[in-house]
């Protein structure tokens, strides 16, 4: 098998990049992310959720916009009728839905730190306050006009997946903005 | 005017010395002082000069309304033209300097306007250079356009740097329950009595440091507000003006991050843009002091009254040592015992005849009386007042400074932007917000209330009812009354003078003075819109605060008719002046638009690829050799795919994977050809149309399962394709049981094209038997791995013309695909190649791409009907039998070849009959290429009644842009190979 190449590769520097000293923002970027598109139809939308409950141990149903962490993979609801299993993979039978692989589709950033939030709300025009947005939350919305995906894994710790040919682009634009509060790029 | 710094007075730190420039001469300033005050405390007395008689003007107020000191900040690629001195904090190295000036704005050549002042009243250049004897007799603009440029060169404000701006901007967003505009005693009680609350309040305050109208009360102690009020909860947002309000609470601010920090760091954006949503806004934004009209009304020296309350009070500043103070209203009578107090010598004239008040008696207050005009060119040498029943005798008062106050205009402009009108209080002379339907409250003297306790209740008014509609309670609330005064404010707006032409300036920036509203009302441009376009009233980057109501009194006296009955212009954002870099943020450079590349774009660079744009996309564009152009390129390139094979990035193709169990009934309903029968293991190309019959787009669907197919789309329509399946779903076909998504991101894929592609494949998978002709036949698709194990798709298809096959691998594999596969190729001496070899290939074998299936051609014209089933229903299969779809003339897709084979043309080259070369001709050459197979150039497109039409016809190519005509002649489009003999080897 070859290995897997990262579109920021060419803008991935592990270091510190302080400003004033500081460092309040940390990169980092899931090399191996397995993305598992599930879609329901309506009619099976109820056995969807038990086969959750059953594969991934999904104690409630999980709201649009929502999602839910687990050891080893995330469960989130992107659509009313759309999930993505993150981190592994289960069987759908044809039955009730259809499966997807997007592992490569986008580019996975994690970022965390105290001004994790004031930088995406550089880029993002959605209330990321802890009431409106609590962990767990998800939303898609755009940067630079390009099509993105945010997952709150915790308080200051986001997850930002990008459409992959985008991701340098977006990559570069994300960096200039937290060179004013100091960033670090970690390896995952 | 005298101007000096007083010990004990102000809130500057003395500690701090800043030296900084200006016009080249080196001064010293304090912490604190804004540039205007450091200018005033130097005793600096002409800062600019006005825009059309270049007169010379002060520092004329205090704050955003500044009209006399605008100059120019810094030098290079960093001036910053036009920039208020009364509102660019001083900083340690500034350098600043007149402008509209020559050499100096203490001696400027420009000022001889002045003296021809008759000749340049509002509008004369509409009039004064348009047929002009003896050049034009009555009519014709031929001299206007000579006299036009020096107009434009004697006139206007500073000059903006020609080089790149070498800041960096930034966009932000923010989000709150509730948001105060303005810190003054209003806005700070509102925005404490929310934070009790526990609600998330933004405090936004243009200035550099909170308080607003406070700052030019002597006892009051800015230093420890700012903390106080975060220390409630409440964010304060400093140096950041709130320029506009949108639709649904959204407010456009501007924070100026840098612009007071001598050497920033570059990390730093200068000037971030930002987007505040808020559940409610309270507005307490103030009330700005009017001047009054009459004669030379604009000389250095004169300056609102509660401007020089605040150098006093803020900044230290005594700016006058005997100074005339000119009023209609109470305001002013405790700035003149201040003043008095500081060491300066005040005398008042009111124009009221009575005024209820304790009059100081350490102050001459003349009542009844009026200033008529002031003595002096370049600074106040004395003021001429008269009675305002007796306007011819004057008597003259010595002074050095007139300070006018004409009554207070509420801050009315950021309501106005949500289109409520305000309403003329005739009372208080002054427009206050109109009645105001949305979650918008505006508090204090924004709402014209003048006392200062009335101004702090109507802020913890206003945040009870951000309460009340927020949800948060319900209690019952009634703000103070409109106004305040003791006594009632006279009407003076102008004091008419005898003289003319007069210099009575009513909108200072633009140098319109009351005559010339006058003369607008007698050329008949009495709209309140007409006369602001007339006589550029309150069209300066002021946008009127200082005069708007002075020219509209003017006209109002004109019409006989109310202010209100005149009307008011509407405000619209900006507030004030946002640069164009806030805007654009960090969309420049490189940045200007996202940037898209392909999984194995840096592996084409590092293989020697010149990137093209394509849309968004970046691709190949063609490999040079050493010293190659990228026609010698090209041509190698497209001719060893002809010979041997060539690989090619095709990653841009959309893609989009269709999955359900009426995944085939989708796919049938959509392509003009039948899709039904498709069996698991092949592609097939379709044609899809528009509702209308019109080409939309072609492409190949690949059948990799009973229920799922994966779609290549053209690269242009990639997006317009999938949002075009989705609606269908969406709205028409809601029974079928189908998902799309797009997977364009997923797969990355290469063309391998040539006689040898089989050769090369076979090396690279892991059975290579798989790929023979038998396994996989023309349009067969093969899901296989890689030799390595890596799984990948493989299609035989051909958009070359040669034996061809595209694979596709997930993108994050693309690189080591890309080496296996050139590994390969190099041993056949392949080669790789770009765009440019592709559209040669695709040329000259006749296929079409965008340029060709441009929205406007039916599938018959592109000499594909072949494709269209007769024997069932698709999207635009009704339309496209419309009989001017089948007219015989239509054009229809053919190719060219030039007469003289020597000869180039390009794509858009009309063609034409030889004998009528006008207009849209007969057709059209919509892409060129050379043809290493033919020799000489070619060209693929339309012409009506296609190739049986024109067969054996000389046309002319006719390029009108490229001034160039051709003979050529129409051949087949299917140029090579048109059996297709090689691409089924």
């Amino acid at each position: 098998m070859l290995n897997r190449n990262s579109a920021i590769k060419e803008n991935f520097k592990i270091g510190k990049y302080p400003f004033e000293d500081k460092i309040e923002i940390v990169f980092s970027e899931n090399h191996n992310l397995l993305i598992q598109q599930i879609a329901a139809w309506p009619d099976e939308i109820s056995n969807v959720e038990k086969l959750f409950s059953d594969e991934l141990g999904v104690k409630q149903n999980i709201d649009f916009n929502r999602g839910e962490i687990f050891k080893k993979n995330s469960l989130w609801r992107m659509e009313p009728s759309k999930w993505w299993l993150i981190g592994s993979t289960i069987d759908l039978p044809e039955k009730i839905g259809t499966s997807l692989e997007l592992s490569h589709a986008f580019t996975s950033i994690m970022i965390n730190g105290e001004k994790s939030e004031i930088l995406l709300n550089r880029h993002l025009p959605l209330d990321l306050r802890l009431d409106n947005f609590p962990i767990n939350s998800s939303a898609s919305s755009a940067i630079h006009h390009v099509s993105v995906k945010l997952f709150k894994h915790n308080n200051n710790e986001f997850k930002l997946f990008i459409p992959r040919g985008f991701a340098l682009s977006i990559w570069e634009i994300l960096l200039e903005s937290a060179s004013q509060f100091g960033y670090e790029i970690k390896d995952n | 005017m005298t101007s000096v710094r007083k010990e004990k007075y102000g809130k500057i730190n003395r500690d701090k010395v800043l030296g900084f420039t200006w016009d080249n001469k080196e001064y010293f300033g304090y912490e604190g002082d804004s540039l205007a005050s450091a200018l005033l405390a130097n005793n600096i007395k002409i800062v600019g000069r006005s825009f059309k008689y270049h007169r010379p003007r002060g520092v004329m107020s205090c704050g955003v309304e500044e009209s006399g000191a605008l100059v120019t900040i810094g030098s290079g690629s960093k001036a910053d033209p036009n920039v208020r001195a009364t509102t660019q904090e001083l900083y340690s190295g500034l350098i600043a300097k007149g402008q509209n000036a020559f050499p100096n704005v203490n001696y400027d050549f420009g000022g001889i306007n002045n003296y021809l002042s008759r000749f340049f009243a509002a509008g004369f250049y509409y009039k004064t250079f348009m047929g002009l004897p003896p050049f034009e007799w009555g009519k014709g603009t031929g001299i206007w356009m000579i006299f036009e440029k020096i107009i434009r060169k004697a006139a206007g404000m500073g000059k903006a740097s020609r080089e790149p701006d070498p800041d960096n901007y930034e966009h932000a967003n923010d989000f709150c329950d509730v948001l105060v505009v303005g810190s003054g005693p209003a806005g700070i009680a509102a925005a404490q009595e929310v934070a009790k609350k526990k609600l998330d309040v933004i405090l936004i305050e243009q200035d550099s440091i909170l308080g607003g109208n406070n700052l030019s009360e002597a006892e009051f102690d800015a230093s420890l507000l700012h903390n106080q009020l975060e220390s409630s909860g409440i964010r304060v947002m400093s140096r950041t003006t709130a320029f506009g309000v949108y639709d649904n609470n959204v407010v456009g601010a501007l924070e100026r991050v840098t612009d007071h920090i001598p050497n920033p760091n570059s990390k730093l954006p200068r000037q971030r843009f930002w987007t505040i949503r808020a559940k409610h806004i309270i507005l307490a934004s103030g009330a700005l002091e009017r001047h009054v009209a009459f004669n030379n009304n604009d000389i250095p020296g004169v300056m609102t009254v509660n401007a020089s309350r605040h150098y006093l009070n803020r900044y230290g500043i005594l700016t006058g040592n005997n100074i005339v103070i000119t009023t209609n209203n109470d305001s002013v009578y405790q700035t003149a015992l201040e003043l008095q107090e500081a060491g300066s010598k005040v005398t008042i004239l009111d124009s009221r005849k009575n005024v209820n008040l304790d009059l100081p008696k350490e102050i001459d207050v003349h009542l009844n009386t009026l200033p008529f005009s002031i003595n002096g060119r370049k600074k106040i040498e004395g003021l001429d007042v008269c009675k305002a029943t007796d306007k011819n005798n004057k008597n003259t008062i010595i002074c050095d400074q007139v300070l006018i106050s004409g009554g207070w205009s509420p801050i009315v402009n950021l309501v106005s932007h949500r289109g409520i009108k305000p309403i003329w209080n005739q009372e208080n002379l002054c427009f206050v917000p109109g009645d105001i339907k949305e979650n918008i409250t505006v508090v204090g003297s924004a709402n014209g209330i003048w006392n200062k306790n009335d101004c702090i209740e109507s802020g913890l008014v206003g945040a009870n009812e951000a309460m009340n509609t927020l949800g948060f309670h319900k209690k019952e609330i009634s703000f103070p009354s409109v106004g305040g005064w003791l006594n009632p404010i006279d009407t003076l707006f102008e004091v008419k003078s005898n003289k003319f032409p007069s210099k009575s300036f009513v909108d200072f920036q633009h140098d319109v003075t009351a005559e010339d509203v006058r003369l607008a009302h007698r050329e008949g441009f009495i709209s309140v819109e007409h006369l602001k376009r007339y006589t550029t009233l309150g069209m300066a980057n002021d946008q009127g605060k200082m005069g708007n109501i002075i020219g509209l009194s003017l006209m109002a006296e004109q019409l006989d008719k109310t202010i209100p009955e005149v009307g008011t212009t509407v405000f619209r954002p900006p507030y004030t002046p946002v640069p164009i870099g806030a805007l654009t943020g960090r969309n420049v450079g490189k940045h200007f638009r996202p940037l898209r590349v392909t999984p194995m774009h840096q592996w084409n660079i590092d293989h020697g690829a010149k990137m093209i744009e394509v849309g968004l996309y970046q691709r190949p564009w063609y490999y040079p050799k050493k010293n190659e152009t990228l026609s010698d390129s090209y041509i190698r390139e497209t001719t060893i795919v002809r010979k041997t094979v060539g690989i090619c990035d095709v990653t841009s193709l959309g893609k989009i994977a269709i999955q359900g169990p009426d995944a085939t009934e989708l796919v049938n309903r959509i392509y003009t050809n039948p899709f039904a029968k498709l069996p698991i293991g092949k592609a097939r190309y379709g044609i899809m149309l528009r509702d209308d019959g019109m080409v939309m787009d072609d492409g190949t669907s690949w059948r990799l399962g009973e229920n799922e197919y994966f779609m290549t789309t053209s690269t242009a329509a990639a997006a317009k394709v999938m949002s075009w399946l989705e609606e269908l779903l969406q709205t028409r076909w809601t029974d079928l049981k189908v998902n799309l998504t797009s997977v364009s991101e997923q797969w990355a894929g290469a063309a391998i094209a040539g006689p040898k592609s089989r050769d090369v494949l076979s090396e690279c998978v892991l059975d290579s038997n798989e790929i023979s002709n038998q396994n996989l036949p023309f349009m067969g698709v093969l899901q296989t791995k890689l030799k390595d194990g890596t799984p990948c798709r493989v299609v035989r298809i051909s958009f070359s013309g040669e034996l061809a096959y595209e694979m596709y691998i997930e993108s994050d594999y693309a690189h080591g695909m890309m080496d296996i596969l050139w590994e390969s190729a190099k041993k056949y001496d392949g080669c790789l190649y770009g765009l440019e070899a592709l559209g040669a290939l695709r040329v000259e074998k006749g296929h079409v791409t965008a340029a060709e299936l441009d929205g406007r051609v039916t599938i018959d014209d592109a000499g594909l009907g072949k494709m269209a089933s007769t024997k069932k229903s698709y999207i635009g299969s009704a339309m496209r039998k419309r009989g001017v779809l089948n007219a015989d003339d239509r054009e229809m897709l053919v190719g060219f070849f030039p007469i003289n084979e020597k000869e180039t043309f390009n794509a858009g080259t009309i063609v034409c009959e030889k004998n009528n070369i006008q207009g849209q001709g007969i057709g059209r050459i919509t892409s060129v290429t050379h043809s290493p197979e033919l020799g000489h150039w070619i060209g693929i497109g339309y012409v009506n009644g296609g190739l049986d039409s024109w067969k054996d016809v000389t046309l002319v190519g006719a390029d009108p842009v490229r001034n160039k005509q051709m003979e050529i002649k129409v051949v087949s489009p299917h140029m090579i190979d048109p059996e297709g003999k090689r691409m089924y080897a």
